[in-house]
Order: structure tokens, then sequence, then C-alpha cells
């Protein structure tokens, strides 16, 4: 009886581990889609917020800024979006901290707290951009063993997801499109130094691909008067 | 077909014509930086193609315009709607898809070594493709062939170009589709993006005299400065209801080539 009430004890210690969050997250590492309004297709120019990577147990060396230069490359070259970014300053990276915190908590159709909107709306007028994109990196690190249990911990309740995005409309502050997903590359039990280049790639293309590509140019009002 | 060859009145008529719209109207690299071109970045290895603008003078008035779009291969277009009485002149050329894949492979290897071209075969067992599912690859092929992206092309052309005024001769724009199809964005496998590719080519000439000859380049690897990235997806959402996506992808494109040429050329009349 011994090994089974280990076992039992190990799985609700899992859950209870993941209970933590309300993140929502995929089960089988595949893209989620969850509600989008007017479509992301319309903000031409995103201006993309710092990423904001919460390292638990993974100590990966520029985790943040590899993810953020493999991320703007993506959105741009295979998406069509022109990216704008914002100052270096406190107040962006607190707003894109309280987006994060936000974005784990919230569900389909919730808004974010009217302090966030009013933030975002400001900075995305004032950097003439169409809309805002935040990243979010909580990677796990647990082994093997650990993601097991979380797996198994998932049938009660989700894990939470290793990459999280989502895009706001510059002029509202509204959620227009989010999607969270556990990399299939990331399962593995990786290397102290984190992703390789091409399993980082991958994680952003997975996380990127559900997304509507941008109106094109050519076929905006502007060019068509020109 | 040949035609006869011009009188010399009729020739020096014509090449003064020529003079007077070469002067008025340059074809020149587009100035400026187009919405939505980004500048060249060392991190990204897609190779951007500047296009060429066909420029007219302020006091000439816009060409009218005679549209023809040409397919390697493709179904019959049908009789052109003149409803509008539009200038319009259907041309079309048949070649077969085995010609399709020798140009291809030619042109660029790398690129289409992957490719299901329009009209054309497709190879599982040479390219890899056999990793589809068949269910798949048959609404795949169906779908490139139901939604025929010349004829869609045609008709976006034909909709923008403004009535005929009986202004001299019509400037020819013709479209030559050298290749559309899907091709794979970086590796092979079930779960990888394909995209809509289009290699095209918009040439114009006026009386007998080729103004501009420029790409119209919508591959994922090598695209023109004007135009937006391909639309991709797996080939399992490009199959899903009855093709519904990549249909959806083929109509967008035929939009967006007719956007792009229309925005080359100002010295052509358009509606839009």
């Amino acid at each position: 009886m011994r090994p089974i009430r280990l076992a039992l004890a190990a799985l609700l210690a899992a859950a209870l581990a993941a209970c933590g969050t309300g993140r929502e997250a995929p089960a089988a590492g595949t893209a989620a889609v969850p509600a989008a309004a007017g479509g992301v297709g319309p903000l031409r120019r995103l201006l993309v917020l710092p990423v904001t990577y919460a390292p638990g147990s993974c100590q990966w060396p520029d985790m943040a800024p590899r993810l953020d230069q493999s991320a703007v490359l993506f959105v741009r070259d295979w998406k069509g979006y022109d990216i704008v970014r914002p100052p270096r300053s406190d107040a962006t990276l607190r707003l894109a901290r309280g987006l994060a915190e936000w974005q784990r908590a919230a569900s389909a159709g919730d808004r974010p707290p009217a302090p966030l909107r009013s933030e975002l709306v400001a900075l995305a007028r004032d950097a003439g951009a169409d809309g805002v994109l935040l990243l979010d990196a909580a990677p796990d690190c647990a082994g093997v063993t650990g993601k097991t249990l979380t797996a198994l911990a998932g049938v009660v309740t989700r894990p939470a997801a290793p990459l999280e995005t989502a895009a706001f409309d510059g002029r509202h502050g509204t959620l227009v499109w989010r999607n969270a997903v556990r990399p299939a590359l990331w399962e593995a039990e990786l290397p102290r130094s984190g992703p390789s280049a091409y399993a980082m790639q991958r994680a952003i293309e997975e996380l990127y691909q559900p997304m509507d590509n941008a109106v094109p140019a050519v076929l905006a009002p502007a060019a068509r008067e020109e | 077909m040949s035609s006869p060859p011009p009188s010399p009145i009729a020739a020096a008529g014509a090449a003064l014509l020529a003079g007077v719209l070469l002067a008025g109207c340059g074809s020149t690299p587009e100035s400026g930086t187009p919405a939505g071109y980004q500048p060249r970045d060392p991190a990204s290895e897609i190779e951007r193609v500047p296009v060429r603008r066909l420029e007219r003078s302020p006091e000439l008035p816009a060409l009218p315009v005679s549209v023809a779009v040409r397919a390697a291969a493709g179904p019959d277009l049908g009789p052109v709607d003149r409803s509008r009485e539009k200038m319009v002149e259907e041309k079309r050329t048949l070649e077969g898809a085995g010609a399709i894949a020798t140009a291809l492979a030619a042109a660029a290897p790398p690129l289409y070594a992957g490719t299901i071209a329009l009209g054309s075969l497709l190879v599982p067992a040479a390219t890899g493709l056999e990793l589809y599912e068949r269910r798949y690859q048959n609404t795949i092929v169906r779908t490139l062939q139901e939604v025929d992206l010349p004829s869609q092309l045609r008709s976006a052309l034909v909709r923008r170009a403004a009535p005929a005024g009986g202004e001299g001769p019509p400037a020819n724009v013709t479209v030559t589709i050298r290749t559309f199809g899907l091709a794979p964005r970086s590796g092979t496998c079930a779960n990888c993006a394909i995209c809509v590719v289009v290699d095209a080519e918009l040439t114009v000439s006026h009386e007998g005299t080729e103004l501009l000859r420029d790409p119209l380049l919508l591959t994922p690897w090598r695209r023109s400065t004007d135009a937006p990235p391909p639309r991709c997806a797996t080939m399992k959402e490009f199959a899903e209801n009855d093709g519904q996506r990549l249909r959806e992808a083929i109509l967008d494109t035929a939009q967006v080539l007719a956007a792009m040429t229309t925005r080359r050329l100002p010295a052509v009349a358009w509606t839009e």
C-alpha cells in the first residue's frame, strides 16, 4: 500500500502546485486560441512590450532578449506587422508586468483594469501604434519526473503554460487575441543554457502561427489613395 | 500568331507617341519607403526585391488600360465581362504542367523542392509530402484547381481598371503567373507550415514599346518590397472545412497582387 500512497501524495502535491496559477494553458502542448473580438489583423503597427520572464527553476541566460528577438522577427517577417519599440523606462516595464499578471488570471472576455488600460492606450498613442503585444514566459525546469507529475496533475487542473502572448487594441486597451503554448521541443530535458536557437524559433512559431496576418499595407486605404 | 508589319507612317506615329509617353512615364525604382516595408535586417534571412513604378507627369492624362493575365497552366478563363465598357484583352497561354515543374526546378530548386503547383502534379515520393494524409492532399489539390488564381486576379484588375475613355490606344498591362502553389516555409513535416506562393511578372507595353517589366514576388524567402508575407498554415488547417482557409488565402492573394500591380502603375488609369 505504501508505494500507492506515495504516488497519490505526489500527484496531490503536483496538483496543488499547479493550482497556484490561473493561466489557461493547452494540455497537450498545442496552441489554444481563446477569444478575439475584432481580430488582430487591422492592428498593423504593433508596439511590442519588453518580454516578461519568470525564470522559476530555470536559470536560462539571456532568455528574455532571445525570446524578444525571435518573436519580433517572426511577427514582422511572417505575420506582416510593423514593429514599434517602446521607450526603455520603468513605466513600460511596470505596464508589461501588470498586464502579464492580469493575463495569467484572466478569462475570455475579461478586460484589463482601468489603470492598466489607460497606461496602455497612452503608450500606444505616444508611439503611434495600433496595438500592443505582450509576451510572457514562465518556463518549467522541473525535469522529466516533475513534468510527468505536472502532466498528471493537469488531468485535475490546467498546468501553467511556459509561453503566453496577448494582443491589445491600442485605442481602447482591450484584449483582441491571446494564445498559450507548451512548446513541444521544451518538453524534453533541456541543457542549462536553455533551449537551442532552433527550439526557441519553433516555440515562437507555435505561439504566433495561429495569429492572423496583418492586413497588407497595399490593401490599406492610405495605400489605395496614392 | 504573327501580325502584318506596320506602315512607315504608322511606325513613325507610334515611335513619336512612344517617345512622348516615355518622356512622361518614367519607369523608376519606387521612391521613399512604402508602407509596410521593413528595412533589411541582418537578423532576417528574407530577401526583399525592390520594385519599380511607372510614373506619370502631372500634365499628361493617365493611360487607358487593357488587362491580360497569363497563366502557365489553368482552366479556361471564359468570356470577358464588358458590362462596364472596359477595354479588356484576354490572353491565355496554355502550357503543360510539366513545363512548370521544369521551369521552377531550373529557377530556384531550394524554394520549389516541395512545391505543389497549380495544375501541376503532386509528387509525394519526391518531396516528402507523403507525410500528409491523402485526404488532405486531395482537398488541397482540388481547391487549388477550383479557386483559379489567374481568373480571380483578372477579375480584380478589371474591377480596378478605369472605363476606357477613347483617349488613344491603351497600355497593355500583362501579369504572367510563372508559378502558383504551395511551398513549405522551412522544413517539410506533417505539422510544418506551408505557404501560398506566387511568382509572377508584370509587364506594361504601349504601342509595341515595353515600358516596364518587373517581378511580383510573394514567396516565403524572396519577396517584393511591397508584398506582404505569404499566407501560411499547416496542410491540415488549409484542408479543413473543404479547403476554406486555402480558398480564402488564394482570394486574398489575388487581391494583393492586383493592389501591387495598380500601385506600381500610377501612369495607368485605375479607379482605385
